[in-house]
């Protein structure tokens, strides 16, 4: 056995609900296996996403984030799709132009009935990302010294499991 | 004709709106109080008109102050072709109505930096001298070469490797301190709540820190984004000398080459942000 | 104690040694001097001696963010079991270089942060770990007025030491016991360049403009609150603050928490009276909407009520303001208005 740990990516993906989030919903149903490093996020529409929300999830510590919505021309609201892709093109293009990782954020088309193409996607991004390695640039750290750290988080402080017994 | 030559012209025609009381208020720019700058003022009486200057120093862009003032009544407003852009793109989000407008332009062969030697950087990079729309235009309606060395930094910048372009951009966020003199000199930055001023959540922490302050300058050049007149009121205004325009001109070329739109050239046309074509450029997205 | 009593002999430092003695305090304590970045310099922790950069009139942002840092954590928490603790203390620390105006600025904050019942406790401990440096100033730049308020350009008795520029050499005031230390091994200064010193301080400064006469304005420009003149003086004013960050006296600030999970931090930062919303209420309610409002409460704030609280006035004529102001506002104008306004309306 290997006795290397992995690195496991953290990726934040915000899922469309009518296309996407669905598509996610039958490769559960369809038991189509695929990493469980996405932490999914459910917007009503792929234009809900601001590029904002993209830099927050990599400022909390998410390695990649993953923008998935309906294929153009199916978007429940209509267009909604179409202003996305010109938003997340111009944002992807600027990110890699300020000198971010190629593959950080990722987009894609993913269907209602796509279960296993959803796997897939997911798949791919999750090695992908893997590859990249931790990501740094943009991470909000609090700089807390460590004896400090290990002063506010020791178990002798964390008295929820007596708050539970007593229960 | 140079800049300077248009003052008086300027000078005549303010007088004249307002004595005729076409408009209730000129904007314009006067004296500064420093040599290599000058101020926004705002003349309501004919006799005032004497004090509008217009020379190489004319860097502010104000069309900022045209939603403050637009219940005074009709405005004129004297306005560089780059600052015409931004009054086009107000004019196209219905934060002012045309016929609400007197813009007072003319050919510009662009504005120096405080140092009063260089052009303004925006300047070097731009090669339009004629204003979109106007009412009254200064001088010849002629494409004018900006005149002057100015400092190319983006072909410098373009030349260098992805973590070398971050580590210079870092260094320029970590020369900001926060004031958001940007966003409050850039026209299209009007919105009552401002999303670095919203508290629940807090989606920017306050203070100066790096990834706080990077959010807010990517985030606000790509809500400008179609929307950017390319006026450089932001990188002017910075009192650090953040190069701001490292992420504007960016933007606003990569949606020249994508989208084939130039923001503020057209007020029936909706920015680029705010259309779209069926066959958009797509290959990005798996 | 104030030390303005020469106590202790003046020494001496030649310019081309600066760097080695500043080397030989960072063996023992962190160095803060102006530093070089593209076109100006700013107040920055030295790495090596040769990092300092004099070159420039003073640096781009004013001392202050020493002891009153633009992000300071106030402690670290545990929100869930409430313990909190502060962060180690900054450490032993030399203010190199520091401006006239600049010391005029931390009097200002020190009367304000350690006077009366409440003592900031955040503010006096980086003030107490540090030694302060100053640097005369002899030729004054094109937006001084520091001649209004009666700043000494050439000693200072907030400063421990103070470095007086000759030709190639530094004439250094020893004001404290603190500041001893960190001289002492260097020569005494000669009977010439004292006389040298002398006649520095002697030379007449070009100011562009006369001093303004502030001493009856300030006692009278809070009676015209309602004026018409805040709005006039203030419609450029496009409400960021870039003046307030600049300047040397403004102390306007800001707390609030970062958490992540249960751990997060307690933070200061700056605020400033100038942005929009500074008094927006939680009802919704603004009392200053306007620009005018503004300007009226930042000029009477630094001019009148800080004056009648603290006995200063909370300005010291260094002009920054008037550099970075985006509109070209420019505090000596307004108050050159406010004055003739003051004179036409009294005569009435």
């Amino acid at each position: 056995m290997s006795e290397e740990t992995k690195f496991e990516p953290k990726i934040v993906a915000f899922l469309c609900n009518w296309c996407s989030y669905a598509g996610a919903d039958l490769a559960g149903i369809g038991r189509y296996q695929y990493p469980p490093n996405i932490r999914v996020i459910r917007v009503p529409c792929s234009s809900r996403v601001d590029p904002l929300y993209i830099l927050k999830a990599l400022q909390n510590g998410a390695d990649g984030v993953l923008v998935s919505g309906c294929h153009p021309g199916d978007c429940h609201y209509i267009e909604g799709n179409y202003y996305a892709r010109r938003k997340f093109a111009v944002l992807k293009k600027l990110l890699e132009y300020l000198g971010f990782e190629e593959g950080r954020v990722q987009f894609s088309w993913v269907s209602a009935a796509e279960g296993e193409r959803f796997s897939q996607v997911v798949k791919e991004v999750t090695e992908s990302v893997r590859k990249l390695g931790p990501a740094k640039k943009m991470v909000k750290h609090f700089d807390i010294p460590g004896d400090i750290l290990e002063e506010l988080t020791t178990p002798e402080q964390d008295d929820s499991k007596e708050q539970a017994a007593k229960q | 004709m140079k800049m300077k030559d248009y003052q008086e012209e300027i000078r005549k025609k303010a007088a004249e709106l307002l004595e005729s009381g076409e408009v209730a208020m000129v904007i314009g720019y006067g004296a500064g109080s420093l040599p290599h700058r000058t101020m926004p003022i705002f003349i309501e009486k004919p006799d005032q008109a004497e004090k509008l200057v217009l020379n190489e120093f004319c860097n502010n862009n104000l069309s900022v102050y045209l939603s403050r003032l637009k219940d005074l009544g009709k405005l004129a407003i004297v306005a560089k072709p780059c600052d015409v852009r931004t009054i086009v793109g107000l004019i196209n989000e219905k934060q002012i109505e045309r016929d609400q407008l007197h813009i007072i332009s003319f050919s510009c062969s662009g504005v120096k930096d405080k140092d009063g030697e260089h052009l303004s950087p925006v300047c070097g990079h731009c090669e339009i001298s004629l204003p979109p729309i106007y009412d009254t235009l200064i001088g010849e309606e002629k494409q004018l070469e900006k005149k002057g060395e100015f400092i190319d930094r983006y072909a410098e910048f373009d030349a260098l490797s992805p973590q070398e372009r971050w580590d210079v951009i870092k260094g320029e966020m970590e020369k900001c301190i926060r004031c958001y003199a940007c966003r409050n000199a850039c026209p299209m930055c009007y919105c009552e709540e401002c999303f670095v001023e919203r508290s629940l959540p807090k989606w920017v922490g306050e203070g100066s820190e790096l990834t706080d302050t990077m959010i807010f300058h990517i985030v606000r050049a790509l809500h400008a984004a179609g929307r950017c007149g390319e006026c450089g009121a932001c990188e002017r205004a910075c009192p650090m000398g953040v190069k701001l325009g490292l992420l504007t001109n960016r933007i606003n070329a990569d949606i020249l080459e994508l989208f084939q739109h130039k923001a503020g050239t057209d007020p029936e046309k909706p920015g680029a942000m705010a259309t779209f074509e069926l066959e958009d450029y797509n290959d990005f997205i798996k | 104690m104030t030390g303005t009593e020469k106590i202790m002999k003046q020494r001496v430092l030649e310019k081309k040694k600066l760097p080695e003695f500043l080397d030989e305090i960072l063996k023992t304590r962190a160095v803060i001097a102006p530093v070089k970045e593209e076109d100006h310099s700013v107040y920055s922790p030295l790495k090596k001696g040769a990092d300092v950069c004099l070159d420039f009139l003073r640096p781009m942002k004013s001392a202050k963010e020493v002891f009153f840092p633009q992000n300071e954590v106030m402690f670290y928490f545990n929100q869930r079991t409430q313990k909190m603790v502060e962060p180690p203390p900054a450490g032993e620390t030399l203010l190199f270089g520091v401006t006239p105006c600049d010391l005029a600025g931390i009097a200002a904050q020190d009367k304000l942060f350690s006077s009366g019942e409440f003592k900031d406790s955040y503010y006096l401990r980086r003030r107490k770990q540090t030694i302060i440096a100053g640097m005369g100033c002899p030729e004054p730049g094109e937006t001084c007025f520091c001649h209004s308020f009666g700043i000494d350009r050439f000693s200072s008795a907030v400063a421990d030491l103070f470095f007086n520029p000759l030709e190639d050499r530094f004439v250094i005031d020893v004001n404290t016991q603190n500041g001893e230390e960190l001289v002492k091994n260097l020569p005494e200064a000669s009977e010439k360049e004292l006389e040298e010193l002398k006649k520095l301080k002697g030379e007449i400064p070009q100011f562009s403009m006369e001093p303004i006469p502030l001493e009856d304005m300030v006692k009278v420009v809070g009676e015209h609150f309602d004026s018409p003149v805040w709005d006039e003086v203030a419609m450029r004013c496009i409400g960021c603050a870039a003046c307030t960050f600049v300047c040397p006296t403004c102390h306007c600030f800001d707390i609030t928490d970062e958490t992540r999970k249960d751990v997060g931090r307690r933070m200061r930062t700056w605020d400033g009276c100038m942005f929009p919303k500074f008094t927006l209420h939680a009802s919704g309610h603004n009392p200053r909407t306007q620009a005018g409002q503004r300007m009226r409460q930042r000029v009477l704030h630094k001019f009148s009520y800080f004056n009648d609280n603290q006995g200063i006035i909370s300005c010291t004529g260094c002009g920054r303001c008037v550099e970075v102001c985006p509109v070209n506002l420019d505090i000596r104008d307004i108050l050159k208005r406010l004055s003739e306004y003051i004179l036409e309306t009294s005569d009435k």
